[in-house]
């Protein structure tokens, strides 16, 4: 599968930047894209753009050649975001979160490292790298085919880290995913990336 | 009386055997105690950084809160903290926090939203003095002399966090504690922020800088000590963090492997809870090295000129 976005330009509302201006970007299934740029040059603003969550001012957003927004039911496009403790509802237990998904299967729950008593917690009673292993789990559902993964390990420690990368990364191989992997660490950009992109530079 | 301290070389704060513990009630008549530090040391020195290093639920945010007293009603805690050599008591900590110990805070949200900023900064003071004092501060973290005006709404991420170092350096700190200052922020303005903290340090205070990010701790801290599950599993300085065999404690050197430059070596498993109460070393469910003797007690001691909480450290 392959999304495309062609030249996407963007402004919000209440700004009188444009953040994308003509921009163009393209993730495969088997390949892992990094983005990166400072910030502000609008790397959350693409990813949102490209799960269908923001209509670009111009410019259009192609999944297998056809418009994002005329596939029906499930989206094989999910997104990640940056803050887990702001993408659950605080009011109903973890469980819900993994039920959003698209059935997510018990190896991805396991690979995880998801302990079965997290379920029953609200999320104030889980830790933000526990928060965001549901998060990427409930993204990972049986039809999602590209991944757009927004500074997910951003605020987490070393190890935990790594550990959610090292799965990931195993994931996508075993589904042939695509990924987008937008972060602001050169580091981690050049370990888990197949090719990488520079925001600043188009 | 700052020079013989010195001289002494007594460090600005020294925390040892720090421990808090909170009483639960379960059902009707249950009562647990839940032990969420089990045992911190941290030693700051006057004119550095040191660094606290955790993955969130390690104990750092209520190292802070210990120091300033600020720990809620059903807490009790123990070992001691000693500030420039003598005990930081109850009353001592009311005493001195807000002018001598002064606290970073984690988010925007610890400001006022309906007072201008230029106000909370001053703290309600409307004298020439504390508006100079006021503007020299603005100026000197590159804020224009308008800012003052503004709310805390209309302030920028990075703004916030330069507004929130403003309050902190209006008296004259010994010490200053920052929790998690940087989460949020782009890597250069997360390092322009540290570099504030390094200038504070130079100016003489002491600086605590509590964070999860070891990649950015090692930009401006002088010393380093990392926490596991409640406990300081150690303490060493900058330069140890440059080869892994000058690290002491093996998950210190499995934070240094995580590193992406550093091969990005992961390690299964999760941080102990508190509720969990494993005895003997808490890293030992997932460490490599784990032998029969580390389910005992384990004590501290000083290796290479640091710190480290490990029976198999030196050997391994």
């Amino acid at each position: 599968m392959k999304l495309e976005g062609k030249n996407i330009t963007f402004q919000y509302d209440n700004g009188n930047r444009k953040i994308l201006n003509k921009f163009s970007i393209s993730v495969e299934s088997g390949e892992r894209v990094g983005l990166t740029a400072p910030s502000g040059f609008g790397k959350t603003t693409c990813c949102k753009i490209l799960a269908g969550y923001e209509k670009p001012d111009s410019g259009e957003v192609l999944l297998d050649g056809k418009l994002l927004s005329q596939w029906k039911g499930y989206c094989p496009v999910q997104m990640i975001w940056q803050h887990p403790e702001l993408s659950v509802n605080p009011r109903r237990k973890m469980r819900t979160v993994l039920e959003e998904g698209d059935e997510v299967d018990e190896r991805i729950i396991e690979g995880l490292g998801i302990e079965r008593d997290w379920e029953t917690r609200y999320p104030f009673e889980l830790s933000g790298g526990e928060l965001q292993r549901f998060c990427i789990a409930r993204a990972l559902g049986k039809r999602t085919k590209i991944l757009l993964a927004d500074e997910i390990t951003t605020m987490l420690d070393l190890l935990t880290q790594s550990q959610i990368w090292k799965f990931l990364l195993e994931e996508a191989e075993r589904r042939q995913l695509g990924l987008l992997v937008v972060s602001h660490s050169e580091g981690l950009l050049k370990q888990v990336c197949t090719r990488i992109v520079n925001l600043e530079h188009v | 009386m700052d020079k013989t301290i010195e001289k002494q070389g007594v460090p600005l704060l020294e925390v040892r055997n720090l421990s808090v513990s909170f009483t639960q009630y379960q059902g009707l008549f249950g009562r647990t105690r839940l032990e969420a530090i089990k045992s911190l040391n941290v030693t700051v020195k006057k004119g550095e950084i040191t660094a606290v290093i955790g993955s969130s639920g390690s104990g750092k945010s209520l190292l802070a809160h210990s120091i300033l007293g600020l720990l809620p009603y059903n807490a009790s805690s123990g070992g001691e903290i000693l500030f420039q050599g003598s005990l930081l008591t109850e009353k001592r900590k009311k005493d001195l926090r807000g002018k001598e110990i002064v606290l970073v805070p984690q988010s925007v949200s610890y400001l006022d939203p309906l007072m201008k900023v230029g106000n909370q900064i001053r703290n309600g003071r409307n004298d020439q003095e504390w508006k100079e004092k006021e503007q020299a501060v603005l100026k000197r973290y590159g804020l224009g002399e308008e800012t003052e005006q503004l709310y805390p709404f209309e302030l920028s991420g990075g703004m916030a966090r330069r507004i929130l170092i403003s309050t902190a350096v209006m008296g004259t700190p010994q010490l200053v504690i920052a929790d998690e200052p940087t989460p949020g922020l782009h890597i250069e303005a997360a390092k322009r922020v540290l570099g504030h903290f390094r200038e504070i340090a130079d100016d003489g205070a002491g600086v605590l800088l509590i964070t999860h990010d070891l990649e950015l701790a090692l930009e401006v801290a002088d010393s380093i000590a990392v926490l596991y599950a409640g406990i300081t599993v150690e303490e060493g300085r900058k330069e140890d963090f440059k080869d892994e065999k000058y690290l002491r404690h093996p998950y210190t050197k499995a934070l240094y492997r995580a590193m992406p430059e550093h091969g990005f070596y992961s390690l299964p498993g999760n941080q102990p809870y508190a509720k969990d109460k494993i005895a003997g070393c808490p890293y030992r469910p997932r460490c490599p090295f784990a032998a029969e003797e580390c389910k005992g007690s384990i004590q501290g001691r000083q290796l290479n000129g640091g710190y480290v909480r490990c029976v198999r450290a030196g050997e391994v």
